[in-house]
């Protein structure tokens, strides 16, 4: 059963390849709420303008001017947790990186699994974010026990 | 000297196969990977509808659709893999040796001068493939100045050797290397553009790597490989 839309986890997808883009918008809408852009620059523009937030950015690596892991530490470096996922093709990616801070998902992948993994990486956003929440509250001192 | 001139065209030809292979085969992947998703995406729609039910090719033939994508997508893997046709040769070099290789089998006019230690400094690896990777370097260095001048230096450092080719072009911006290890990306007219990729494959196969190190004249690119392990 599909969620309110304003309740779903909200996705950003970024893709400079506009029918995949287009393609993985189709796959993952079902389930959450997604917004796409061609561009990374603009990814970077929506995430400072969003005041409710993206739980998850998906990013392709191979993209001009700024590739998805460079767009993805950007995105990290931010104060709000957001899960940051990288899809490459495998000899494109491990071509140039072998650091982490955002979870990899390899070409060819299988629909059901994107859906799996951006569903997963929303919740963990989702409870980060109460875990941050929690402890940047004043702790409430014990209260003494009468027996 | 013709034999090692013969040995390095023969690698690097494989090389430059290689990288087109690389690019064919990520493009390939993009659009399979969208005819996926698409499908993907209308089998779950047709699924509520009464045609799912009422006419049995239409789930026949969306099953047909994922199994010859993922049956395509292997198939570019596997015709693709052009690295598995050439048998490595990994042995024990000299970094001097390799760079003297390289130096002698640079096209076009050149003046390459190589700042060695005195003690003999040792790499593992498949001799001729590090000599690609130094020479496509090595010729970007000397094209990009007059009088085709170039130094390379081979330091030692720790477990690993660092040969650093100089040049006094107009010298390279952390930002300008990154744009020219992109694929088919060239200032020079004839020029396939892919020296850089094929030197940064080769380096990552002998477990090292290729940066750009800053520099107040010209540019400084670092080949930087694991030293052979003492015995």
């Amino acid at each position: 059963m599909r969620q309110k839309a304003d309740e779903r986890p909200r996705v950003l997808v970024v893709d400079d390849d506009r029918r995949v883009l287009a393609s993985i918008e189709a796959v993952l809408d079902e389930h959450v709420s997604v917004h796409c852009t061609s561009q990374p620059t603009e990814a970077l523009r929506l995430l400072d303008s969003d005041s409710s937030g993206f739980h998850v950015v998906c990013a392709d690596y191979c993209m001009p001017r700024m590739n998805g892991v460079e767009l993805l530490e950007r995105v990290a470096q931010r104060p709000a947790y957001v899960s940051c996922l990288l899809i490459t093709g495998a000899d494109e990616y491990f071509a140039k990186h072998d650091r982490s801070g955002y979870y990899v998902l390899l070409k060819p992948f299988s629909p059901d699994r994107l859906v799996a993994l951006v569903l997963q990486l929303a919740r963990v956003a989702h409870m980060k974010r109460t875990v941050g929440d929690l402890k940047s509250r004043p702790l409430t001192p014990p209260r003494a026990i009468k027996s | 000297m013709s034999r090692s001139r013969d040995a390095l065209a023969s690698v690097e030809h494989f090389a430059i196969a290689e990288e087109i292979a690389s690019l064919v085969r990520h493009d390939l992947r993009n659009r399979l990977g969208a005819i996926r998703n698409s499908s993907y995406f209308l089998q779950r729609r047709v699924k509520t509808t009464p045609l799912w039910s009422e006419e049995p090719r239409v789930p026949k033939f969306f099953a047909l659709i994922e199994d010859e994508v993922v049956a395509a997508d292997a198939l570019v893997h596997e015709r693709l893999a052009i690295a598995e046709l050439r048998a490595r040769n990994v042995v024990s070099a000299s970094a001097t040796g390799c760079v003297d290789l390289a130096a002698s089998t640079v096209r076009g006019p050149s003046a390459i001068e190589i700042a060695a230690p005195s003690g003999d400094v040792r790499i593992l690896g498949d001799i001729e493939e590090i000599g690609v990777a130094i020479r496509a370097l090595l010729e970007n260095a000397v094209e990009s100045n007059e009088g085709g001048h170039a130094l390379v230096e081979i330091v030692p450092t720790g477990g690993r050797v660092r040969i650093v080719i100089a040049d006094r072009g107009p010298g390279m911006t952390e930002a300008s290397f990154e744009k020219a290890t992109e694929p088919l990306f060239t200032t020079k007219p004839g020029r396939l553009g892919l020296g850089l990729n094929i030197a940064e494959r080769i380096a990552r196969r002998h477990s090292g790597s290729v940066s750009h190190e800053p520099s107040e004249r010209g540019a400084r690119i670092a080949l930087d490989l694991p030293a052979e392990a003492a015995k």
